[in-house]
């Protein structure tokens, strides 16, 4: 499993949210509202002969703090479990992430608050996603 | 072989090559102790050893859907008599190698909500567990007829067998079918093979395990496999090997 792929299929996946910027990786500066994975956990060897990898993936959205009502209304609506807006619902549609992992679960949203990124202050909030496969891939 | 980790530990059981589903397995073997003591014995006790069993037990991530898998092979094998072979580290050929022929008496599914799905197993030898070696690697595709890598595993005296597995883990063609056999000789030139033991031909995946009883003065042991179909018959199979 590929760390550089399954950031890509995360990104893809959850790009399909309509006016979502989504990145790869923690770009420099954002254009909200924006949706990136930013810190991975690995733990090697779940299985003999790197038969599973298993990887813990924080991702973060960010939307706009001018004006306050809107920013979080729309953040609320990054963190529902259903709907066209929701994060969780978008990741978790194709939970192999077209073929790069076995399979992926979105834990848990969590943080919902301010974040600082390049200097300037967003609303934000960050996803937790498990995902498992193939150490040998 | 130095202290260990864990990591690449190969394990087969009928035509299942469980590795990477696997994330622990442990054999143990276990022989009663008979009280012998008399009044002869010194005021120290005196034990025989009585018979003797192994238990086998693993676990590891559920999967399924074709034949192979993990839970398509445990529900064929609960309750069977069926090849088992496990060893510590990597399936080269002459790695070592623990097989026996086991009762899949145990098998278990399912977790809570948010786990990665996990199975359990246990079975029970129903023949020696043999500390063997490893014949013919799994990754090995086998196209066409052949012999493998001769083994000295030595000579089989009288009251001991010789012990093989075969898991036959992927089959191709349009009528492939493969038979493998145990050949021995008393050189590595196998200049004068003898057929020991020859299991039944394979047609699908599966597993089988056979004995052949001593004396047998060879000492030098190879696999031989006998291909044939149409449409590019192609196998892979794990072979493991060994004198108890």
């Amino acid at each position: 499993m590929d760390v550089e792929a399954v950031f890509a299929g995360l990104s893809q996946a959850a790009s399909t949210i309509t006016g979502l910027r989504c990145n790869p990786f923690v770009p420099d500066s954002i254009a909200v509202p924006a949706f990136f994975p930013a810190e991975v956990d690995i733990d090697f060897d779940q299985a003999f002969a790197g038969g599973m990898d298993r990887f813990v993936i924080t991702c973060r959205v960010m939307a706009s703090r001018a004006d306050d009502r809107t920013g979080q209304a729309k953040l609320k609506g990054y963190l529902a479990r259903v709907g066209p807006q929701s994060i969780r619902a978008a990741l978790s549609a194709d939970r192999s992430l077209g073929g790069v992992c076995d399979s992926l679960h979105v834990q848990r949203a969590s943080g919902y608050g301010q974040y600082e990124h390049a200097g300037t202050i967003y609303y934000g909030a960050e996803f937790t996603v498990l995902v498992i496969g193939s150490g040998a891939a | 072989m130095a202290p260990l980790v864990l990591i690449n530990t190969r394990l087969f059981t009928g035509g299942a090559d469980l590795t990477s589903r696997s994330n622990k397995v442990e054999i143990t073997s276990e022989a009663e102790d008979k009280d012998a003591t008399t009044f002869g014995s010194g005021g120290w006790k005196e034990l025989l050893g009585g018979l003797v069993a192994s238990e086998i037990s693993a676990e590891g991530l559920w999967e399924a859907g074709a034949p192979g898998l993990v839970d398509d092979e445990m529900w064929l094998d609960l309750g069977g008599l069926g090849p088992f072979t496990a060893c510590p580290d990597g399936a080269a050929v002459g790695q070592l190698a623990y097989l026996t022929k086991t009762m899949t008496g145990k098998y278990g599914i399912g977790g809570a909500v948010g786990d990665i799905a996990p199975w359990q197993a246990e079975a029970k030898s129903s023949w020696p567990t043999v500390r063997g070696l490893l014949a013919h690697p799994p990754g090995t595709a086998r196209t066409a007829t052949g012999t493998g890598t001769g083994q000295q595993l030595g000579a089989v005296a009288a009251g001991r067998n010789l012990y093989a597995c075969l898991h036959v883990l992927s089959v191709a063609g349009t009528t492939p079918s493969i038979t493998v056999a145990i050949e021995s000789d008393d050189t590595n030139g196998f200049g004068s093979p003898v057929t020991q033991l020859t299991f039944a031909a394979a047609t699908a995946v599966g597993g089988q395990v056979l004995r052949v009883p001593g004396a047998i003065t060879d000492t030098w042991w190879r696999p031989k496999w006998t291909i044939t179909g149409t449409g590019g018959p192609s196998f892979l199979f794990a072979l493991s090997f060994g004198i108890q």
